[in-house]
């Protein structure tokens, strides 16, 4: 099979979009997006499109790949092949392509997620050098009723924001990265403070119809409760919205708060790392 | 007979939908996306919605609470097309309230009887 490669920026935003949509039917979870998802998904992480890369076969679009770049890591993402081209090896073909990117400009550490139970897709990427780091979760919640805080909060600003996004100690998927959060509008967020002294963060985003990218950090006091305060809070402020937040890391302390105010997985993915280099980085 | 809703983003499955139902009688009209659903949500009377969760510009699961709670379709019965795993959809209708779900890929005979089934 003679594949060939080409740069994403050698099709505009419409044949994009196109191509991309279709290497997601009949995919484990669909996710389709229209033109400006694409544009925004596209500015939001960072993806080169000079060195993302369509795949073609006898002329026609077959695949697609794009990758993201930061200081010292860069992202693959929305790899995606055509329902009838898949097992054929231009995922392979891909992901080298890819890849040769990324070490051609000097990038030593990759990472992707790979939807638990896609094998196929976890199999290449083993054979390529990824290793599996954890699990993450893909969390929703219908609005619903909730009880009333007890809590104090406090909002922040962006710089505030900002600043508590830098400064977790745990490497956040790469959607959740402050580099993400800080390109994403209607970005919020609050202080908390429980009356046993507890203490944390809370951030989130806010569109028409629903909350999302929530990230958060305790620094003092019990985990659960003050997950719990602060969902209390997001949920009495905003109880019409529908919730859906992605990548939180399943060992999380947090989650059982989540799960407490009625949210559920709906999938989770596995994150995997090629060259892992320990950057001080979030 | 009964005017029902598409919402679907894959038009080879949207026309094949429109096909089969127009076939037993019903009218059956497609919307691609989020945006176009609320627009013949807002001016049609419709019996029943078939909603698939992946929708381009915004989730099938946030759909489907704005149109049962600002488009008044709090009792049109609104079935989810899904190809999640069965725990997941059962899940997703429980916490999101649709009244039923089909799983992807579904045949003509399996369209024909959830249709049915929630008519009645």
């Amino acid at each position: 099979m003679t594949l060939i490669l080409k740069p994403a920026s050698d099709y505009n935003a419409e044949q994009l979009t196109d191509i991309y949509n279709q290497t997601r039917v009949d995919y484990m979870t669909p996710m389709p997006m229209n033109i400006a998802r694409l544009k925004e998904y596209v500015y939001l992480y960072q993806i080169s499109l000079d060195v993302s890369l369509v795949a073609l076969y006898q002329g026609q679009p077959v695949g697609l790949g794009m990758l993201a770049l930061r200081p010292g890591r860069s992202w693959i993402t929305r790899l995606g092949l055509v329902a009838v081209q898949r097992g054929l090896g231009v995922g392979k073909s891909l992901m080298r392509g890819l890849l040769a990117s990324s070490d051609a400009l000097g990038i030593r550490m990759n990472m992707l997620e790979v939807i638990k139970g896609n094998q196929p897709a976890h199999n290449l990427f083993i054979k390529l050098g990824f290793q599996e780091q954890r699990e993450l979760l893909i969390l929703r919640r219908a609005p619903a009723e909730v009880e009333t805080p007890t809590a104090k909060i406090h909002w922040m600003e962006r710089g505030e924001i900002l600043f508590h996004l830098g400064q977790r100690k745990i490497v956040p998927a790469w959607t959740n990265q402050t580099e993400s959060l800080g390109r994403a509008k209607g970005i919020s967020g609050f202080k908390i403070y429980t009356e046993d002294d507890g203490q944390g963060w809370f951030v989130f985003q806010r569109t028409l119809f629903n909350i999302s990218r929530i990230m958060f950090g305790t620094q003092y006091g019990d985990k659960h409760e003050l997950m719990r305060q602060m969902l209390l809070h997001l949920h009495t402020q905003y109880p019409k919205q529908d919730t859906y937040t992605e990548n939180i890391p399943a060992e999380d302390p947090h989650l059982s708060a989540f799960h407490q105010l009625g949210y559920f997985e709906a999938f989770r993915r596995v994150e995997m790392h090629r060259h892992p280099d320990v950057s001080n980085f979030t | 007979m009964a005017k029902i809703l598409i919402i679907e983003d894959v038009v080879d499955s949207a026309n094949l939908a429109k096909k089969i139902l127009a076939k037993n009688e019903h009218t059956a009209l497609v919307a691609a996306n989020g945006e176009e659903a609320l627009q013949i949500a807002s001016g049609e009377q419709l019996d029943l919605v078939l909603l698939e969760l992946g929708l381009p510009d915004v989730d099938g699961q946030t759909l489907l609470g704005v149109l049962r709670r600002q488009y008044d379709m709090e009792d049109i019965p609104i079935i989810v097309c899904t190809a999640w795993p069965e725990d997941t959809a059962l899940k997703m209708a429980e916490a999101y309230g649709f009244s039923g779900y089909i799983s992807k890929p579904y045949t003509v005979n399996k369209l024909l009887s959830v249709v049915d089934q929630y008519l009645k």
